[in-house]
Protein backbone atom coordinates (compact mmCIF):
# COMPACT_ATOMS: atom_id res chain seq x y z
CA UNK A 1 0.00 0.00 0.00
CA UNK A 2 1.40 3.20 -0.94
CA UNK A 3 2.27 5.37 2.37
CA UNK A 4 0.47 8.44 1.75
CA UNK A 5 -2.77 5.86 2.64
CA UNK A 6 -0.93 4.32 5.69
CA UNK A 7 -0.48 7.87 7.03
CA UNK A 8 -4.12 9.27 6.11
CA UNK A 9 -5.15 6.01 7.59
CA UNK A 10 -3.12 6.44 10.76
CA UNK A 11 -4.72 10.21 11.25
CA UNK A 12 -8.62 8.58 10.43
CA UNK A 13 -7.87 6.47 13.45
CA UNK A 14 -6.58 9.46 15.87
CA UNK A 15 -9.11 10.29 18.27
CA UNK A 16 -11.13 13.16 16.67
CA UNK A 17 -13.37 14.63 19.30
CA UNK A 18 -15.86 16.77 17.53
CA UNK A 19 -17.85 16.53 14.34
CA UNK A 20 -15.84 19.33 12.68
CA UNK A 21 -12.85 17.01 12.99
CA UNK A 22 -14.27 13.90 12.09
CA UNK A 23 -15.85 15.67 8.97
CA UNK A 24 -12.24 17.37 8.04
CA UNK A 25 -10.63 13.91 8.16
CA UNK A 26 -13.20 12.23 6.08
CA UNK A 27 -13.36 14.73 3.57
CA UNK A 28 -9.77 14.63 3.65
CA UNK A 29 -9.62 10.99 3.07
CA UNK A 30 -12.07 11.01 0.13
CA UNK A 31 -10.20 13.68 -1.00
CA UNK A 32 -7.03 11.03 -0.77
CA UNK A 33 -4.94 13.24 0.81
CA UNK A 34 -4.48 14.39 5.00
CA UNK A 35 -5.98 17.52 6.43
CA UNK A 36 -2.61 19.14 6.39
CA UNK A 37 -2.01 18.95 2.87
CA UNK A 38 -4.71 20.98 2.22
CA UNK A 39 -2.80 23.58 3.71
CA UNK A 40 1.18 23.93 1.63
CA UNK A 41 3.95 23.24 3.33
CA UNK A 42 5.73 26.64 3.52
CA UNK A 43 9.58 26.26 3.47
CA UNK A 44 11.46 29.27 4.74
CA UNK A 45 13.12 29.47 1.35
CA UNK A 46 9.62 29.96 -0.39
CA UNK A 47 8.09 32.57 1.82
CA UNK A 48 11.41 34.25 1.33
CA UNK A 49 11.05 34.05 -2.61
CA UNK A 50 7.56 34.75 -2.13
CA UNK A 51 8.58 37.99 -0.18
CA UNK A 52 11.07 38.92 -2.33
CA UNK A 53 9.01 38.73 -5.66
CA UNK A 54 6.31 40.88 -3.82
CA UNK A 55 8.28 43.12 -3.09
CA UNK A 56 9.56 43.72 -6.60
CA UNK A 57 6.13 43.22 -8.46
CA UNK A 58 4.75 46.25 -5.56
CA UNK A 59 7.70 48.39 -5.37
CA UNK A 60 6.99 52.20 -6.84
CA UNK A 61 8.52 51.45 -9.57
CA UNK A 62 8.11 54.32 -12.51
CA UNK A 63 5.72 53.69 -15.26
CA UNK A 64 4.22 50.60 -14.23
CA UNK A 65 1.16 52.18 -13.88
CA UNK A 66 0.99 53.47 -17.51
CA UNK A 67 1.97 50.04 -18.53
CA UNK A 68 -1.39 48.78 -16.30
CA UNK A 69 -3.54 51.36 -17.59
CA UNK A 70 -4.42 50.01 -20.81
CA UNK A 71 -4.91 46.44 -19.98
CA UNK A 72 -7.10 47.63 -17.15
CA UNK A 73 -9.01 49.31 -19.29
CA UNK A 74 -9.32 46.79 -21.81
CA UNK A 75 -10.71 44.76 -19.70
CA UNK A 76 -13.14 47.04 -17.51
CA UNK A 77 -14.72 47.79 -21.09
CA UNK A 78 -15.37 44.11 -21.79
CA UNK A 79 -16.67 43.68 -18.76
CA UNK A 80 -19.16 46.96 -19.36
CA UNK A 81 -20.20 45.51 -22.63
CA UNK A 82 -20.23 41.53 -21.61
CA UNK A 83 -22.60 42.82 -18.52
CA UNK A 84 -24.64 45.75 -20.29
CA UNK A 85 -23.84 48.56 -17.49
CA UNK A 86 -24.46 51.76 -17.97
CA UNK A 87 -27.45 50.97 -20.01
CA UNK A 88 -27.13 53.71 -23.16
CA UNK A 89 -24.72 56.00 -21.43
CA UNK A 90 -22.07 53.35 -22.92
CA UNK A 91 -19.71 54.14 -20.22
CA UNK A 92 -16.22 53.51 -21.34
CA UNK A 93 -12.61 53.28 -19.58
CA UNK A 94 -9.70 55.31 -21.04
CA UNK A 95 -6.37 56.49 -19.58
CA UNK A 96 -6.81 59.97 -20.20
CA UNK A 97 -10.08 61.88 -19.07
CA UNK A 98 -12.90 62.56 -21.63
CA UNK A 99 -13.12 66.55 -20.11
CA UNK A 100 -11.11 69.04 -19.71
CA UNK A 101 -13.11 69.23 -16.00
CA UNK A 102 -10.91 66.15 -15.16
CA UNK A 103 -7.18 67.56 -15.06
CA UNK A 104 -4.33 65.41 -13.23
CA UNK A 105 -4.25 68.26 -11.05
CA UNK A 106 -7.42 66.71 -9.43
CA UNK A 107 -4.73 64.12 -7.75
CA UNK A 108 -4.54 61.73 -10.39
CA UNK A 109 -1.64 59.52 -10.91
CA UNK A 110 -0.12 56.96 -13.05
CA UNK A 111 -2.58 54.35 -11.73
CA UNK A 112 -5.45 56.98 -12.37
CA UNK A 113 -8.03 55.10 -15.09
CA UNK A 114 -11.20 57.15 -16.13
CA UNK A 115 -14.37 56.35 -16.63
CA UNK A 116 -17.18 58.53 -18.95
CA UNK A 117 -20.33 58.15 -20.77
CA UNK A 118 -19.74 57.93 -24.48
CA UNK A 119 -23.45 58.74 -25.68
CA UNK A 120 -27.00 57.88 -24.69
CA UNK A 121 -29.98 59.17 -22.48
CA UNK A 122 -28.51 58.02 -19.14
CA UNK A 123 -26.91 61.11 -16.57
CA UNK A 124 -24.50 63.02 -18.40
CA UNK A 125 -21.54 63.19 -15.57
CA UNK A 126 -17.73 64.08 -15.86
CA UNK A 127 -14.43 61.73 -16.16
CA UNK A 128 -14.72 60.13 -13.11
CA UNK A 129 -11.28 58.46 -11.86
CA UNK A 130 -10.52 55.02 -10.88
CA UNK A 131 -6.68 54.24 -9.00
CA UNK A 132 -6.58 50.64 -10.46
CA UNK A 133 -3.32 50.23 -8.00
CA UNK A 134 -5.00 48.08 -5.34
CA UNK A 135 -8.11 47.78 -6.58
CA UNK A 136 -6.58 45.72 -9.28
CA UNK A 137 -2.59 45.70 -9.45
CA UNK A 138 -1.86 44.86 -6.21
CA UNK A 139 -4.33 41.48 -6.19
CA UNK A 140 -2.80 40.09 -9.35
CA UNK A 141 0.76 40.61 -8.53
CA UNK A 142 0.77 39.22 -4.99
CA UNK A 143 -1.11 36.07 -6.76
CA UNK A 144 1.75 35.65 -9.34
CA UNK A 145 4.49 35.97 -6.49
CA UNK A 146 2.50 33.22 -3.87
CA UNK A 147 2.14 31.48 -7.06
CA UNK A 148 5.65 31.41 -8.53
CA UNK A 149 7.37 31.04 -5.28
CA UNK A 150 6.24 27.62 -3.80
CA UNK A 151 7.59 24.51 -4.21
CA UNK A 152 5.43 22.57 -6.22
CA UNK A 153 5.84 21.43 -10.07
CA UNK A 154 5.49 24.04 -13.08
CA UNK A 155 2.81 22.22 -14.27
CA UNK A 156 0.90 23.00 -11.03
CA UNK A 157 1.78 26.42 -10.78
CA UNK A 158 0.71 27.29 -14.53
CA UNK A 159 -2.67 25.71 -13.47
CA UNK A 160 -2.79 27.65 -10.01
CA UNK A 161 -1.65 30.78 -11.82
CA UNK A 162 -4.90 30.20 -14.26
CA UNK A 163 -7.53 29.38 -11.08
CA UNK A 164 -5.80 32.48 -9.15
CA UNK A 165 -5.99 34.46 -11.95
CA UNK A 166 -9.96 33.85 -12.61
CA UNK A 167 -10.92 34.48 -9.25
CA UNK A 168 -9.42 37.39 -8.70
CA UNK A 169 -10.94 38.70 -12.49
CA UNK A 170 -14.39 37.38 -11.47
CA UNK A 171 -13.62 39.63 -8.14
CA UNK A 172 -12.37 42.71 -10.35
CA UNK A 173 -15.26 42.26 -12.39
CA UNK A 174 -17.51 42.97 -9.65
CA UNK A 175 -15.68 45.49 -8.33
CA UNK A 176 -15.90 47.50 -12.26
CA UNK A 177 -19.78 46.24 -12.85
CA UNK A 178 -21.32 47.24 -9.70
CA UNK A 179 -20.44 50.68 -9.88
CA UNK A 180 -20.92 51.37 -12.71
CA UNK A 181 -24.48 50.20 -13.01
CA UNK A 182 -25.01 52.47 -9.96
CA UNK A 183 -23.59 55.44 -11.26
CA UNK A 184 -24.45 55.15 -15.01
CA UNK A 185 -28.22 54.05 -14.97
CA UNK A 186 -30.86 56.26 -15.74
CA UNK A 187 -32.86 54.70 -13.50
CA UNK A 188 -30.42 53.20 -11.04
CA UNK A 189 -32.47 50.69 -8.50
CA UNK A 190 -31.75 50.39 -5.17
CA UNK A 191 -28.98 47.95 -4.08
CA UNK A 192 -30.41 44.53 -3.19
CA UNK A 193 -28.68 42.91 -0.08
CA UNK A 194 -26.63 40.40 -1.77
CA UNK A 195 -25.47 42.98 -3.92
CA UNK A 196 -24.18 44.81 -0.98
CA UNK A 197 -23.08 42.32 0.76
CA UNK A 198 -20.50 41.15 -2.15
CA UNK A 199 -19.54 44.72 -2.53
CA UNK A 200 -18.32 44.87 1.16
CA UNK A 201 -16.79 41.63 1.73
CA UNK A 202 -15.22 41.06 -1.24
CA UNK A 203 -14.25 44.55 -2.61
CA UNK A 204 -14.48 47.44 0.40
CA UNK A 205 -12.83 46.01 2.73
CA UNK A 206 -8.80 47.47 1.97
CA UNK A 207 -7.78 43.98 3.49
CA UNK A 208 -9.23 42.41 0.58
CA UNK A 209 -6.99 43.32 -2.01
CA UNK A 210 -4.28 41.60 0.53
CA UNK A 211 -6.60 38.74 1.52
CA UNK A 212 -8.44 37.92 -2.18
CA UNK A 213 -5.01 36.64 -3.47
CA UNK A 214 -4.40 34.42 -0.45
CA UNK A 215 -7.70 32.66 -1.23
CA UNK A 216 -7.44 32.45 -4.58
CA UNK A 217 -4.05 30.47 -4.38
CA UNK A 218 -5.14 28.22 -1.56
CA UNK A 219 -8.21 27.36 -3.62
CA UNK A 220 -5.83 26.75 -6.63
CA UNK A 221 -3.68 24.94 -4.24
CA UNK A 222 -6.39 22.72 -2.76
CA UNK A 223 -8.07 22.32 -6.12
CA UNK A 224 -4.86 20.71 -8.13
CA UNK A 225 -2.46 18.05 -7.22
CA UNK A 226 0.58 17.37 -8.10
CA UNK A 227 2.64 14.09 -7.64
CA UNK A 228 6.21 15.26 -7.51
CA UNK A 229 7.22 18.62 -5.66
CA UNK A 230 10.39 21.05 -6.72
CA UNK A 231 12.36 22.33 -4.31
CA UNK B 1 -21.31 48.39 16.37
CA UNK B 2 -23.36 51.40 16.78
CA UNK B 3 -21.64 54.51 16.20
CA UNK B 4 -21.58 55.76 19.63
CA UNK B 5 -20.03 52.41 20.44
CA UNK B 6 -17.92 53.00 17.57
CA UNK B 7 -16.87 56.47 18.39
CA UNK B 8 -15.88 55.23 21.75
CA UNK B 9 -13.91 52.57 20.35
CA UNK B 10 -11.88 54.46 17.83
CA UNK B 11 -11.26 57.22 20.89
CA UNK B 12 -10.00 54.60 22.75
CA UNK B 13 -7.50 53.79 19.87
CA UNK B 14 -6.45 56.64 20.05
CA UNK B 15 -5.62 57.65 23.33
CA UNK B 16 -3.51 54.21 23.42
CA UNK B 17 -1.62 55.15 20.07
CA UNK B 18 -1.58 59.13 22.04
CA UNK B 19 -0.33 57.78 25.24
CA UNK B 20 2.80 55.94 23.41
CA UNK B 21 2.95 59.31 20.86
CA UNK B 22 3.67 61.53 23.60
CA UNK B 23 6.75 59.77 24.52
CA UNK B 24 8.46 61.63 21.82
CA UNK B 25 5.75 64.31 21.17
CA UNK B 26 4.88 65.94 24.41
CA UNK B 27 2.78 68.79 22.50
CA UNK B 28 0.32 66.25 21.16
CA UNK B 29 -3.36 66.27 22.17
CA UNK B 30 -5.89 63.51 21.78
CA UNK B 31 -9.69 64.83 21.06
CA UNK B 32 -12.09 61.99 20.40
CA UNK B 33 -10.25 60.34 17.73
CA UNK B 34 -7.65 62.86 16.53
CA UNK B 35 -3.97 63.01 17.49
CA UNK B 36 -3.06 66.66 17.01
CA UNK B 37 0.55 67.48 17.29
CA UNK B 38 3.08 68.42 15.16
CA UNK B 39 0.86 66.90 12.59
CA UNK B 40 -2.38 65.55 13.21
CA UNK B 41 -3.86 61.48 12.51
CA UNK B 42 -7.18 61.01 12.70
CA UNK B 43 -8.31 57.08 13.17
CA UNK B 44 -11.24 56.53 11.23
CA UNK B 45 -12.81 53.26 10.22
CA UNK B 46 -10.36 50.29 9.00
CA UNK B 47 -7.85 51.88 11.15
CA UNK B 48 -8.52 49.45 13.82
CA UNK B 49 -7.29 46.80 11.52
CA UNK B 50 -10.78 45.38 12.16
CA UNK B 51 -10.96 44.11 8.79
CA UNK B 52 -7.96 41.85 9.33
CA UNK B 53 -9.36 40.78 12.86
CA UNK B 54 -12.48 39.41 11.95
CA UNK B 55 -10.82 37.63 8.70
CA UNK B 56 -8.20 35.87 11.26
CA UNK B 57 -10.77 34.98 13.64
CA UNK B 58 -13.79 34.01 10.99
CA UNK B 59 -10.29 30.94 9.32
CA UNK B 60 -10.10 30.00 13.56
CA UNK B 61 -13.40 29.25 13.89
CA UNK B 62 -13.34 27.23 10.62
CA UNK B 63 -10.39 25.36 11.06
CA UNK B 64 -10.80 22.27 12.45
CA UNK B 65 -9.67 22.22 16.21
CA UNK B 66 -11.18 22.10 19.78
CA UNK B 67 -12.96 25.26 20.91
CA UNK B 68 -10.18 25.97 23.78
CA UNK B 69 -7.34 25.86 21.28
CA UNK B 70 -9.22 28.66 19.16
CA UNK B 71 -9.85 30.82 21.89
CA UNK B 72 -6.31 30.52 22.58
CA UNK B 73 -5.53 31.96 19.13
CA UNK B 74 -8.02 34.08 18.80
CA UNK B 75 -7.28 35.77 21.78
CA UNK B 76 -3.26 36.00 21.42
CA UNK B 77 -3.40 36.69 17.77
CA UNK B 78 -6.17 39.55 17.92
CA UNK B 79 -4.22 40.79 20.93
CA UNK B 80 -0.77 40.83 18.82
CA UNK B 81 -2.42 42.60 15.92
CA UNK B 82 -3.72 45.38 18.28
CA UNK B 83 -0.56 45.64 19.51
CA UNK B 84 0.81 46.11 16.24
CA UNK B 85 -1.65 48.63 14.41
CA UNK B 86 -0.58 50.64 17.66
CA UNK B 87 2.93 50.65 16.54
CA UNK B 88 1.66 51.16 12.82
CA UNK B 89 -0.30 54.44 14.38
CA UNK B 90 2.63 55.73 15.83
CA UNK B 91 5.11 54.95 13.31
CA UNK B 92 2.05 56.91 10.59
CA UNK B 93 2.56 59.83 13.10
CA UNK B 94 6.17 60.16 13.16
CA UNK B 95 6.44 58.92 9.09
CA UNK B 96 3.80 62.20 8.43
CA UNK B 97 6.42 64.52 10.68
CA UNK B 98 9.50 63.36 8.99
CA UNK B 99 8.91 61.90 5.49
CA UNK B 100 5.32 62.92 4.56
CA UNK B 101 5.63 61.99 0.98
CA UNK B 102 5.74 58.38 1.55
CA UNK B 103 2.87 58.69 4.24
CA UNK B 104 0.17 57.68 1.28
CA UNK B 105 2.17 54.46 -0.38
CA UNK B 106 2.90 53.14 3.49
CA UNK B 107 -0.21 54.10 4.56
CA UNK B 108 -2.26 52.14 1.66
CA UNK B 109 -0.13 49.76 0.47
CA UNK B 110 2.68 48.51 3.17
CA UNK B 111 1.53 48.43 6.37
CA UNK B 112 -2.32 47.01 5.22
CA UNK B 113 -0.07 44.29 3.37
CA UNK B 114 1.91 43.99 6.62
CA UNK B 115 -0.87 43.32 8.77
CA UNK B 116 -2.38 40.46 6.04
CA UNK B 117 0.88 38.93 6.06
CA UNK B 118 1.09 38.80 10.05
CA UNK B 119 -2.66 37.41 10.08
CA UNK B 120 -1.36 35.38 8.05
CA UNK B 121 1.75 34.26 9.90
CA UNK B 122 -0.01 33.95 13.06
CA UNK B 123 -3.08 32.22 11.88
CA UNK B 124 -0.29 29.35 10.46
CA UNK B 125 1.41 29.27 13.66
CA UNK B 126 -1.76 28.62 15.46
CA UNK B 127 -2.71 25.87 12.64
CA UNK B 128 0.06 23.86 13.10
CA UNK B 129 0.30 23.92 17.08
CA UNK B 130 -3.51 23.35 17.11
CA UNK B 131 -2.56 20.27 14.75
CA UNK B 132 0.26 18.79 16.24
CA UNK B 133 -1.28 19.48 19.85
CA UNK B 134 -3.83 17.35 18.65
CA UNK B 135 -2.07 14.79 16.77
CA UNK B 136 0.60 14.19 19.25
CA UNK B 137 -1.18 11.34 21.51
CA UNK B 138 -2.38 9.79 18.52
CA UNK B 139 0.91 9.60 16.94
CA UNK B 140 2.40 6.70 19.55
CA UNK B 141 3.67 3.92 17.21
CA UNK B 142 1.13 1.42 18.93
CA UNK B 143 -1.83 3.73 17.48
CA UNK B 144 -0.39 4.27 14.16
CA UNK B 145 -0.39 1.02 13.63
CA UNK B 146 -4.22 0.29 14.98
Amino acid sequence: MPKRDRGARARASAPASTWRQRRAVEVALAADRAPLELLPRLPPRSIALCLGLAILLLAPWPGYGRLFGPPFCAFGNAVIVVVGAGGDSAPRFSTRPRDSTATPDAGATDWTVWLAARSGDGPSRPSLPLETRILGYTPLALSLALTLSFAVSWRRKLRMLGIGLALLLMRLAIAIALPVSRAFSPHPAAPGPVSELVWYVLIDLPAMSYVAPLFGWWIAFAATRDGSAES
Amino acid sequence: MPEVGFAWYLGAYARVAGAVIHLADPTLRVSGADLVGRTSLTIAKNCDAMDVNLLLIAAMIAFPAPWKRRLVGIVASVGLLSVVNVLRIVTLYQINIHAPRAFEFIHAEVFPLAMVALAVGAFGLWSRWSRQAELAPGETPAHAEA
